[in-house]
């Protein structure tokens, strides 16, 4: 599965993109991240929980709209980490 | 330079959005003591008849690029409000704007900073008028345009964009997919200019000129209340910090109470009601597509100032939005784009509520031209063939 960062991320993982190989659920997969990537886990959460200031996507769908964390994710999938600050 | 809304952290003044820390928005800081020694009434007064009379307290280094946006029309709606009940409405009204909308307020301050980075190129995504904006301003300044609309927009709002010579981009999908490309565009191209993205910060502090507005042609009196159309919250956000602004330096001493339009169903307004989240909407059926952002970034800083100053929030359906644009249009003279007419509407519904005394002194903000939007009015009516006089004479 193709995971991709936004630059403020990829000064963690020192990467734009990646190939990993993880079957499991959205929250799984960030677990598994953060044990990869020391320092990401202080970036995606907070005191409140999951910082609400980055959106996931699956296959460019928002897993808001989709099962939230539990959003199962597998081999041939995209997944995007994207700041949720702009637009407007 | 500029600091996270969130943990405060301060970085130097760069094309940049988000905290390297937290992920949380960035704001302009001022000096405001050094503002304060500068800025007067009477300064303002004999400034340029633009939104440039404020340049103070904007956020450039450079000559700015203006093609005239802002100190637009000001009208006592006497007529209107007389039908709603209202002794005190003022309409702001900016579709007179060099692109008639007010979004060149935003992009004037954006297209600025992006000749003072250097950047290459420029870009946005839009629900339509942002289009034509930065496509103007980027013809004036001579450089590339990328802009990602969603499909399904106004032609007459491509068009607009088109003839200035902008690259446009038509996105499967809604507001949020053009915006999410954008994005990921502006994040592998540092050196282009996207308006609301990267250089978001600085692009909505031109809306705070709409509150700076409002109180110098209320005689240097803050409104008892304002309402607004609200897309991304954005709009919402930036008055309210316009008229902290001007308390700051002693131009105003009151805020006044914020209140929000959107169309039927969409998230901000739903939040305030429900005194709830902001809870993401994916599929949206409403006529106001300037209005129509699912995903809105600023929702909660426009949820907080609406809570905060006591105002409210009302989502009036595609029906009334019309019959508003025909109201406003029969009685003041003034046809407004579909994002005002969902603004008398929500007005309407508010008085109608008892949240606005028949005597405050309230300002609607007209955003945007009608012909923008003049497709949805082609059934409101019917004209008459003749070929002779006397076929008139009949009728
Ligand atoms: C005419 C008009 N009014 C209001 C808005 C709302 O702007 P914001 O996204 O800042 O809330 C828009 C946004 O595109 C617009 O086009
Ligand atoms: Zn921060």
């Amino acid at each position: 599965m193709k995971i991709v960062y936004p630059i403020i991320l990829a000064a963690v993982t020192r990467k734009k993109e990646e190939e990993v190989e993880f079957s499991g659920d959205v929250e799984a997969l960030i677990n598994f991240l953060c044990e990869k990537y020391k320092g990401l886990k202080k970036v995606l959460y907070n005191k409140e929980g999951f910082n609400k200031f980055i959106n996931i996507y699956v296959n460019n769908e928002d897993i808001r709209n989709l099962n939230g964390f539990e959003t199962e994710v597998k081999a041939n999938d995209t997944v995007k980490f994207i700041p949720a600050i702009a637009g407007g | 330079m500029l600091r996270c809304m969130i943990c405060k952290k301060e970085i130097e003044d760069l094309p940049s959005y988000i905290c390297p820390r937290c992920f949380g928005p960035l704001e302009v800081v001022y000096d405001w003591e050094q503002i304060k020694e500068r800025v007067s009434r009477e300064k303002i007064e004999r400034g340029v008849e633009s939104m440039w009379r404020y340049k103070d307290f904007l956020p450039v280094n450079r000559e700015p690029v203006d093609l005239g946006a802002g100190f637009t029309r000001f009208i006592h709606a006497k007529n209107l409000g007389e039908i709603l009940g209202l002794k005190n409405l003022y309409l702001l009204d900016d579709s007179t704007n060099p692109t008639y909308s007010f979004k060149d307020r935003v992009v004037s301050v954006a297209v600025t900073k992006a000749l003072e980075f250097k950047m290459r190129a420029l870009g946005c995504a839009s629900t339509g008028n942002l289009a034509g904006s930065l496509a103007a301003h980027a013809a004036k300044v001579k450089l590339p345009t990328y802009i990602f609309v969603p499909a399904g927009i106004e032609k007459t709002k491509i068009v607009q964009a088109a003839v200035h010579g902008a690259n446009i981009i038509e996105v499967e999908g809604s507001y949020d997919d053009a915006n999410r490309i954008a994005m990921e565009m502006a994040e592998n191209n540092p050196d282009w200019g996207f308006v609301n993205i990267n250089l978001r910060p600085y692009y909505v502090e031109g809306s705070k000129t709409l509150a700076y507005e409002a109180v110098e042609r209320l005689d240097w009196r803050s409104p008892d209340q304002v309402i607004l159309p609200m897309a991304s919250g954005a709009l919402l956000t930036s008055v309210y910090k316009g008229f902290q602004d001007f308390i700051k330096v002693g131009l105003t001493d009151t805020i006044p109470i914020f209140n929000g339009a959107q169309p039927e169903g969409f998230p901000i307004v739903r939040a305030v009601r429900e005194k709830a989240e902001i809870k993401p909407l994916k599929e949206s059926q409403t006529i106001v597509h300037s209005l129509a952002i699912g995903n809105p970034a600023n929702g909660f800083t426009a949820k907080d100032i609406i809570e905060e100053t006591r105002g409210y929030a009302e989502d009036p359906s595609d029906r009334e939005v019309v019959d508003s644009v025909l109201l406003l249009a029969k009685t003041e003279g003034i046809f407004t784009e579909l994002a005002g007419g969902t603004v008398i509407a929500a007005l309407k519904r508010l008085v109608e509520a008892g949240r606005i005394d028949r005597s405050e002194v309230i300002v609607a903000y007209l955003t945007g031209n009608g012909l923008k939007t003049a497709d949805v009015f082609l059934n409101e009516f019917s004209v008459r063939k003749v070929s002779k006089y006397e076929e008139v004479i009949a009728w």
